[in-house]
């Protein structure tokens, strides 16, 4: 039982129940910087992830 | 989290505002900043011919998509810069032209390469220049000479409040005087080969650009970051801003329009009344040839 968060090429399990906020914190990324979404719904970090769900963070940050 | 206007599930929480919004609720916002950037800053007419300068990524092709629902007459530019690391050029341009082709719209391909025989790699390679220095003269000069061929009346970046904000830390940390006396949404054209520039998007973060492009299902490049931009300047000035702005919400905003209402404290530069033109291309320097033809010389 498990939900995944991808960001880039990492991925990793967190237990179901967990928050989005509490994932990103775990990547060691800022809210301000990513946007974040669960199949093709973007979530807000209260989200709490269900077994099964993939967590996509989504980097907002660019250079140039 | 619910949407503050409709209590539908949210899904964007802008913190600097206070503010959770559904998908609906949240386009009625975006479109409403646009359109008041727009009238406070004169950046467009509806008369205008809009040339937009397209990247590939979420800030251009989310403008161009904006532009075009609020009714200006708009076509795209996409600069092919040949920054095969990645294959990051080839899969920009895809992106861009796809989100032409899917709307029937003109997007004009300026290839590197192809017009002038080399890429933005190696004129850096043999320049003292950084690639981002190379990159941004070649992009300004093709953009500048595109829209003056085309007859457009203005030119459009995506430039989000991020990187206004962080061009703005990076001047002032230096006291760049030149550079924050130009720094705005409407770049006014001071010479009759240019056409002025505008920022339509200056007051929307990068997660509102990023959020309005995918909610819409626009195919831009989130999957990579240009390969040459891991150590710019304007990505550690974007992160320290982050930082601020997860302790205190707003502040991003209230730096720089701030800013805009003081900015005639910063004296304009001086010297571009003086400006010469290049004897190659006749585009406004103060030296013989401008920056771009002697990098491509």
């Amino acid at each position: 039982m498990a939900a995944r968060v991808k960001y880039r090429d990492r991925e990793l399990k967190v237990e179901p129940g967990t928050s989005v906020r509490h994932a990103v914190e775990k990547l060691g990324l800022s809210l301000e910087g990513v946007i974040t979404r669960v199949g093709k719904r973007l979530v807000t970090e209260d989200y709490r992830l269900r077994d099964g769900d993939v967590l996509e963070v989504i980097p907002a940050i660019s250079g140039g | 989290m619910r949407c503050r206007k409709c209590s539908e599930e949210a899904v964007i929480h802008l913190r600097s505002h206070r503010l959770a919004l559904c998908r609906e609720h949240f386009f009625e916002r975006f479109l409403s900043v646009v359109k008041r950037t727009i009238k406070e800053y004169r950046l467009l007419s509806k008369r205008d011919r809009v040339l937009v300068a397209v990247s590939g990524g979420k800030d251009s092709l989310a403008l161009w998509d904006v532009l075009l629902e609020l009714g200006y007459s708009a076509e795209g530019v996409y600069i092919d810069l040949g920054i095969s690391r990645e294959n990051y050029s080839e899969i920009s341009k895809r992106r861009a032209l796809a989100f032409a082709e899917q709307r029937g719209i003109k997007l004009k391909v300026v290839d590197l390469r192809r017009e002038y025989g080399t890429t933005v790699p190696r004129l850096a390679r043999r320049s003292t220049r950084s690639v981002c220095g190379v990159c941004g003269i070649v992009k300004r000069h093709l953009m500048d000479s595109t829209a003056l061929e085309g007859g457009y009346t203005v030119l459009a970046t995506g430039h989000n409040l991020d990187d206004e904000a962080s061009v703005l830390l990076a001047n002032l940390l230096r006291w760049n005087m030149d550079l924050l006396a130009r720094q705005g949404p409407r770049l006014e054209a001071w010479h009759p080969r240019l056409v002025p520039k505008v920022k339509p998007l200056c007051l929307l973060t990068e997660r509102e650009t990023a959020a309005y492009a995918l909610l819409k299902e626009i195919e831009y490049v989130y999957e990579l970051e240009c390969p040459y931009s891991e150590r710019a300047t304007s990505i550690t000035m974007k992160e320290a801003l982050n930082r601020i702005e997860e302790r205190s919400p707003g502040t991003k905003l209230y730096f720089y329009r701030e800013f805009l209402k003081h900015r005639e404290i910063f004296s304009p530069p001086e010297g571009r009344g003086r400006a010469g033109e290049c004897e190659v291309c006749g585009f406004p320097t103060t030296s013989h040839r401008c920056a771009f033809c002697r990098l491509v010389a």
